[in-house]
Formats: structure tokens, C-alpha cells, sequence
């Protein structure tokens, strides 16, 4: 075991050695936090300052951590938890934690005691972290897989350095055929960041929502997400029209080098136009036009028993690859576990 | 918490959400501030003849309510308390149009001030009649402002034989916070009627009709409100139509009796609200009339102090328990909705989990925490959960289980699903799909990424019963026995 398992013992390593200090970060360092998660090879969109700011409206309670290496800003976390009167609890950091190049298993140690001593105080039995790692490391032995994911754990990128020739080669043939089907039928595409794109956006996406029966936000966490997200210029809100008629709906959120297709929906309506492929190539013409070198259609699967085998058939029409990444991982806080269950044995009428 | 405002602009007006939830809009708010003010001021001035009423508005900001406020001219005075100066300001400026600039009245004065504290700086007898005009709950600190000792500050500065008229939630969809809300308000001392409307934007949001209720610390008699005047040139009242609204169907009506009254030491309007269904076991009551005026009816009240806050674990788990000795598993009783986001269907899928979840724990190491701290524990618990320990430490095979370690099981299980249902934010489970719509549509496809697959229940009624029996459970213990030995 590392020494990361001895968290909940109590047990210190010589962190002053390191130099590496861990400590909440102010709202005037928003930005340096943000060009660290915009640049991190594995920064996250849901580690933004501005994402913390969404969550907060949806009722989270947001601990934004900045590991400094002798002042300078190198690694951290946002932490999120939805308070809950019960002990209960998780608190979950999802495409984090950013560590510090040759420093992580250091980082990981201050960031997990920073996070025992925060659960404890707010009552939290686990960490749950999903890092955008293609590999799991030796640092998080501690961890246990957890059975649900934060993010996507497989997805699909469209390399968006490649020409747009070269682009419509990497597609499939009947991705190819059908974009240039919706071209010829003159399906229009718009990207807006106005707020009364919202109510247009939602309509659409619930249409979606009800005929394919799954899960699907309410409106409110559509007006926090877009009027959070708009004001920082984080995401943009897309239509496919023809003949003066939505057809289609996509929310984008620009992140670092990477552009995600995190919402969308499509009418029911005139199939046979195609406006879905016109509006996703016309998203990645803008994402790259905005410096962006992936588009991310968060969230893949080869395994056509799963539950998004049928989008994932529509984004391969894309090309692209699938990656990876480790999912979710558990590292449960047993002090405060064991602190959990003792108050239940002591309070509840078990067997006598 | 920080709060997000949202006008949402129509060809003929506009919609106003806070933290997206709708407020108001403008093709039919005049329904929804009509009910809550003109019973009530109406009824004020048939109390109170020839005197300058004072009127109190909770809530608010929006200047509508103080719109239909001012409509009576026997109002001399009108005192607004709004905690939201965003809100406020959109009143003054944003919302002038259709508040017909009541803010800037000189019959009114604003405070931005939380209601519960500024009306515990009041003295006695200050309104003839108080409007509550609050936002829909989104955390269970919201509820103080519908609790029983809310109430009774309102009633202290209420003169006597004035009127209180509060939103309430939805009758139809809410159906056990509402009648909690009507509970609460008998058992502050109000004599409380309810009432219910359909407001058609509401409806969009699929938010159900829409209730009300009107109470005063002396009986309101249906004489009463066939005598009321009302004011001229309204759009959504007619006294026929008013009489009507205090009617419920029985299937709504006859739950009043089942549910406990919210306090601040012991709220239940949030768990109410979020599981809308779940009652106690139903008081017996002849039905005979297929709808009930609540008109011709004076009730006291039957809802108590509830004995736990059903959001705690101990709650929760008291219920598994319990459950043992029962013959039905009543799962949406087992793990209630504890989040906004989270719908029973995310239940099933986090029960499908379950073998995962406990998977997870190191039990060797869980039970070592505890029984460094077995002092704590009843000797007998200690002793038992010590033999467990020495048995998985020692790698033995475990044929039976006590059922105090049985139960001890079974309580690590309540643990990891409430942790998991508490924070509902998973790829599978980032909404929910009833109850939100924005309006309506046809259907269509969606690359998007919200997932979800049905909840195995078989699975689950399987593992319910091995968890919930003492017998059982042997799946469990290995499961972590392995996992244990294993590292």
C-alpha cells in the first residue's frame, strides 16, 4: 500500500520537503486556475472556474484547491458536494484532480488529506474523482472503481487539426453521403449565445427527451448551465434550420483545445434532410475556427448492447477515434465510515 | 446559494424564472395574483369596515401582488419584504409594465430584508391581512418560511380575525407536501382552507395545478367569501368561479389526514416535496362524496410533529429495519428521492449497483475503524462485529452470519445507496424525465447524453430479500470477505 492508504490513519509524510502547499483559491485567481485546466493534457471542463459556478447555482457547495510549488500555481481540484442532512455523503471531483508533472503522487497525498479533513466536516464517506487518465496509476491503488461514472468513460474525438478535405475523407461513406445530402437540401445551421436561445434549445431537446424515454434535464439546469456558461463565452448553443424550421439542437462547450457536444436533440420531423450531420460538421468548422484540435462527442461505445449503441452509430458516421479513460474511482474515507456506522448501531433498535 | 434570474421573452410579454423556476408569465400571472390577493384583501375589508387596512406582502418583488393589493382603496398601507434586490430592482424597472408600477407607489414601502427576520422585529397586531408570496423550495433550508413557527410569527402580527393568504404547492403533483402545508397552518393555530387553480403556463411546465390557502386565526365561513365585493375590472376572479376552487377530488382530499406538520426542528415539506407519493399509513376515513368543499367543512387539524427527519440516514435505515418484520418491500419507502435530480428509476439503477458498491469497501478494514472504538458500541454488537473481524482476518469460511452482523450488513448497504442518491450526479443519472417540460413538442432523436437503462427488479427484489434477511446475506459477507483478503 502507498503512502496515500495512510490518510486515514493519520499518518504524515514530510509535505515541507516538497515544497508543494495546497491551499483554497481566491476569486482573483480564477484565471490562472482556468489557463492551468485549459492547458492540462487531461483539464476538464467541469473543473473550470466557471462550471463551479453552475453548480453552485444547482445547489452544490464548491472547494476549489490550488497545489502552488513554491508560489507558482501547479495542480488542484474543485471538489463538489450537494448538502444533504445525513452522513451520508459523497463528495465527487469529476476530470480531476490536475497533478503537477513529477510531483503527482505528492500532490495526490496533500489533495486526499485536504479532502479526509474536508469529508469529515461535512460528512462525506467517499471521494469519488474521475481523471481524464488513459492509464490508471500507481497512485491511485487506494482507489476502487466505482460502478457509475462522472463523465462519459469512452468517447469519440474528430481530430480538427486535419484539413476539411481530409476531414470528410476520415468520415464514412454514408456519414459523407448524408452530410452532403443535408447540404444539398440547404439545411442552415446557427450558433447562438443569447439567452432566448435557451427556451428554443429546450423545446427541442425535451421533444428528444420524451420520445426516447431517458433521462433528461429540466429546464431550470438549462437557464443556470447556458446563462453561466454564455457569460464566460464557455458555450454556444446550435441549430440546423430549414425552410425557417429547427430541426435540430446541439449546446457546445469550448474548453482548451477541445470543443464537446454535451446536449442535443432532433425533431421527429423531415428525417430525410439530414440537418443533425450539417450541424455537427458546421460545429466543428466553428470550434476549430475558435483554436479548438478535438471535438469531443462525449460519450461512445463500440458494444451495441449499450444504452447509446444508437448515437454512438451516428457519431462513427464522423470517423474519428475512441479513447478511454479510467471512469470513476472510489477511495472511501474509513474513519469517517466507521464514524457513520457506529452512530447507527449506537441510535437504531437492532437485534437484541 | 447564489441565485439565477431568467426573463424569457414572449411575442406579447414575458416569463420570469428564479433560479429556473417559472415565477410568472404575463399571459396568465393575473390567475395566479389574482387568488392569492383579492380573496384575502376582500375578506380583510368585509372584517374590517370602515378601517384603513394594513397589508403585509412576504415575498413578492415582482410588485405583481402589490398590484392587486393596491386595487382596493381601503388599503392605506402596504409593507413589501423581499430579500432579492435583483429582484426588486426588475420589479421597478423590468416587470413596470405589468405591475402597473406598484413599487413606486407612496401607499408602499420595500424592505430587502430575509421575511422571517423582519417580522420577528415586529409587534403585535401590525396587519390586517398577510400575503405570502414565496419561490417554490429547492433545499430544505427554504422551507422555514413554511414551517410551523413561521406561521405563528405571521399570526403574532396578525391582528385577530385578519387573514393570511400563502402559495401553496401543487395540490395534484405534491399532493403530500401540500396537504403538509395544510397541516402545518391548523396546527400554528389557523384555521386554514385550501385552494387550488389550474394555471396554464404552469401546466406547460408540467408543474400540475397550482394551490393556495387562505387562513385566519378565526374560522372564514362560506357566507363570508358569497359576501366579499370584489374590485372592478379583473381579469381571472368572478365570485362564482372563487366558491368553486376550495373543491377537491376525495382521491386528492382524503390524504390530509396522513402526513406530519413541518417544523424547523423536524422539517418534512422538502421530503414532502420530493417524494410526493409516500405517505404514512392512511387514517380511515368514509368517502362518500366523490369532491369536498373545504368551504363547508372546519377541520382541526390531525397531523403531528413528525417522530424523524426522513431525510437523516437513521431514518432510512430505522426503515430497513423494520422492514425485516414486514411481508412488503416498499421501495420508494426504503430510498426515498433525496435530491432534486433523482428519480425513482435512479433508485433501481443504483440497487442494480449494490453488489458493486459494497464490492468497494475493504470490510476488514471498516470493521477494524469501528472496533477501535468499540466502547462505543452496545457489548454485544462489539462482540459480534469482533468475531466477524477475527473470522475474515483469519480467512475462515463464513456459513452463518449473527444477525446483528447480518444487520450490520445491511445498514453498510443503506450507507453506500444514500451516499450515491445524495449526490445523483452521474453520467446515467444527470436529470430525471417526468415534471419538467418547458412545453410541449413531437418527438425525435437525440445525440445527446443522458442515459439510462431499467433497473433490473428481479435482480433487485432477490437482493433485497438476502440483504433484509438475517439468514441471508452470506453472499454479501463473502463478496467482502474475498475483497478483503483479496488486497
Amino acid at each position: 500500500m502507498t503512502d496515500i492508504l495512510d490518510v486515514n490513519n493519520g499518518h504524515k509524510i514530510q509535505l515541507e520537503e516538497l515544497s508543494l502547499t495546497l491551499r483554497l483559491l481566491n476569486s482573483e485567481e480564477r484565471h490562472h486556475w482556468d489557463l492551468l485546466v485549459q492547458t492540462a493534457p487531461a483539464g476538464c471542463f467541469m473543473q473550470s472556474w466557471t462550471w463551479a459556478d453552475f453548480k453552485e447555482l444547482e445547489g452544490y457547495k464548491t472547494f476549489r484547491y490550488g497545489l502552488f510549488y513554491k508560489q507558482e500555481l501547479v495542480g488542484g481540484c474543485i471538489f463538489y458536494f450537494y448538502p444533504h442532512p445525513n452522513k451520508a455523503n459523497l463528495l465527487v471531483a469529476p476530470g480531476a484532480p490536475l497533478l503537477p508533472e513529477k510531483l503527482e503522487k505528492e500532490g495526490m497525498q496533500i489533495l486526499l488529506e485536504e479532502a479526509a479533513s474536508l469529508a469529515k466536516k461535512i460528512g462525506a464517506v467517499a471521494l469519488r474523482i474521475e481523471p481524464l487518465w488513459q492509464q490508471k496509476l500507481d497512485l491511485l491503488s487506494g482507489f476502487m472503481r466505482a460502478p457509475a461514472d462522472l463523465l462519459p468513460s469512452e468517447t469519440l474525438l474528430i481530430d480538427l487539426q486535419l484539413t476539411e478535405t481530409k476531414m470528410l475523407a476520415t468520415m464514412k461513406p454514408k456519414g459523407r453521403y448524408n452530410l452532403r445530402l443535408s447540404w444539398r437540401h440547404g439545411v442552415e445551421t446557427e450558433f447562438r449565445t443569447d439567452s432566448q436561445a435557451i427556451p428554443v434549445f429546450y423545446d427541442i431537446f425535451w421533444e428528444t427527451v420524451k420520445r426516447q424515454q431517458f433521462f433528461g434535464e429540466p429546464y431550470k439546469f438549462f437557464i443556470n448551465l447556458c446563462q453561466t456558461l454564455f457569460k464566460a463565452n464557455m458555450a454556444e448553443l446550435g441549430f440546423a434550420i430549414w425552410q425557417g424550421k429547427i430541426l435540430a439542437a446541439i449546446l457546445v462547450v469550448y474548453w482548451g483545445d477541445r470543443a464537446t457536444y454535451l446536449y442535443g436533440g432532433r425533431s421527429f420531423e423531415h428525417p430525410e434532410v439530414m440537418a443533425t450531420y450539417s450541424l455537427h460538421w458546421a460545429a466543428m468548422q466553428r470550434a476549430k475556427s475558435r483554436g479548438c484540435t478535438f471535438y469531443d462527442f462525449y460519450g461512445f461505445t463500440h458494444d451495441p448492447n449499450h444504452s447509446y449503441a444508437k448515437f454512438s452509430r451516428f457519431k462513427s458516421q464522423f470517423g474519428g477515434v475512441s479513447v478511454k479513460t479510467i471512469g470513476a474511482h472510489d477511495y472511501f474515507f474509513y474513519d469517517q465510515l466507521a464514524d457513520t456506522m457506529i452512530g447507527l448501531l449506537q441510535h437504531l433498535k437492532i437485534s437484541n | 446559494m447564489p441565485t439565477s434570474l431568467f426573463i424569457e421573452q414572449h411575442n406579447n410579454g414575458l416569463a420570469f424564472y428564479i433560479n429556473g423556476d417559472l415565477q410568472f408569465d404575463t399571459a396568465d400571472e393575473a390567475i395566479y395574483h389574482e387568488y392569492l390577493v383579492i380573496p384575502s384583501v376582500a375578506l380583510a375589508v368585509k372584517r374590517f369596515p370602515h378601517t384603513e387596512l394594513q397589508v403585509l406582502i412576504c415575498g413578492g418583488g415582482d410588485g405583481l401582488a402589490a398590484r392587486d393589493v393596491l386595487r382596493f382603496p381601503e388599503v392605506s398601507h402596504v409593507d413589501l419584504v423581499d430579500y432579492n434586490p435583483e429582484v426588486l430592482e426588475l420589479g421597478k424597472r423590468v416587470f413596470k409594465d405589468f405591475n402597473e408600477g406598484s413599487l413606486e407607489s407612496d401607499r408602499l414601502t420595500i424592505y430587502t430584508q430575509e421575511a422571517f427576520e423582519f417580522l420577528s422585529t415586529l409587534k403585535e397586531k401590525s396587519y390586517h391581512v398577510i400575503i405570502c408570496d414565496f419561490t417554490y423550495p429547492s433545499c430544505t433550508e427554504d422551507t422555514a418560511i413554511y414551517s410551523q413557527e413561521w406561521f405563528k410569527t405571521i399570526s403574532r402580527v396578525l391582528y385577530p380575525g385578519g387573514i393570511i393568504s400563502t402559495n401553496g404547492v401543487s395540490p395534484e403533483n405534491r399532493t403530500t407536501g401540500f396537504w403538509c402545508l395544510y397541516q402545518t397552518l391548523l396546527a400554528a393555530g389557523l384555521m386554514a382552507k385550501p385552494l387550488q387553480l389550474t394555471i396554464p403556463s404552469f401546466q406547460r411546465h408540467d408543474y400540475g395545478n397550482w394551490g393556495f390557502f387562505l387562513a385566519s386565526p378565526v374560522a372564514i365561513q362560506r357566507s363570508e367569501i358569497e359576501g366579499i365585493t370584489l374590485p372592478e375590472n379583473l381579469q381571472a376572479i368572478a365570485l362564482k368561479n372563487l366558491l368553486k376552487v376550495f373543491e377537491f377530488e376525495n382521491a386528492i382530499a382524503h390524504s390530509r389526514h396522513s402526513v406530519n406538520i413541518h417544523t424547523l426542528d423536524c422539517p418534512q415539506l422538502f421530503y414532502y416535496l420530493l417524494n410526493p407519493h409516500i405517505q404514512s399509513p392512511q387514517i380511515s376515513e368514509a368517502i362518500d362524496e366523490k369532491t369536498i368543499n373545504f368551504l363547508d367543512i372546519e377541520e382541526a387539524g390531525t397531523g403531528v410533529i413528525g417522530l424523524r427527519d426522513l431525510f437523516q440516514l437513521e431514518s432510512t435505515a430505522q426503515r430497513w429495519l423494520e422492514e425485516v418484520q414486514g411481508n412488503e418491500i416498499d421501495t420508494s419507502k426504503l430510498l426515498p428521492v433525496q435530491h432534486p435530480y433523482h428519480n425513482p428509476k435512479m433508485t433501481a439503477e443504483w440497487l442494480a449497483h449494490l453488489q458493486k458498491l459494497l464490492s468497494e469497501i475493504d470490510l476488514s478494514r471498516l470493521l477494524g475503524s469501528i472496533l477501535e472504538r468499540a466502547q462505543e458500541l452496545p457489548p454485544q454488537i462489539a462482540a459480534e462485529l469482533k468475531q466477524l473481524s477475527d473470522k475474515i482476518r483469519t480467512g475462515q469460511q463464513i456459513l452463518t452470519l449473527s444477525p446483528r452482523a447480518a444487520e450490520f450488513i445491511m445498514m453498510l448497504s443503506v450507507t453506500l445507496l444514500m451516499a450515491n442518491l445524495a449526490s445523483p450526479d452521474a453520467v446515467f443519472a444527470k436529470g430525471y424525465y417526468s415534471g419538467s417540460s418547458h412545453s410541449t413538442g413531437s418527438s425525435g432523436y437525440s445525440g445527446g447524453n443522458t442515459y439510462y437503462s431499467e433497473g433490473d427488479w428481479s435482480w433487485f427484489n432477490r437482493t433485497i430479500g438476502f440483504v433484509l434477511t438475517a439468514a441471508g446475506g452470506i453472499w454479501l459477507i463473502n463478496l467482502l470477505t474475498n475483497r478483503s483478503n483479496n488486497d
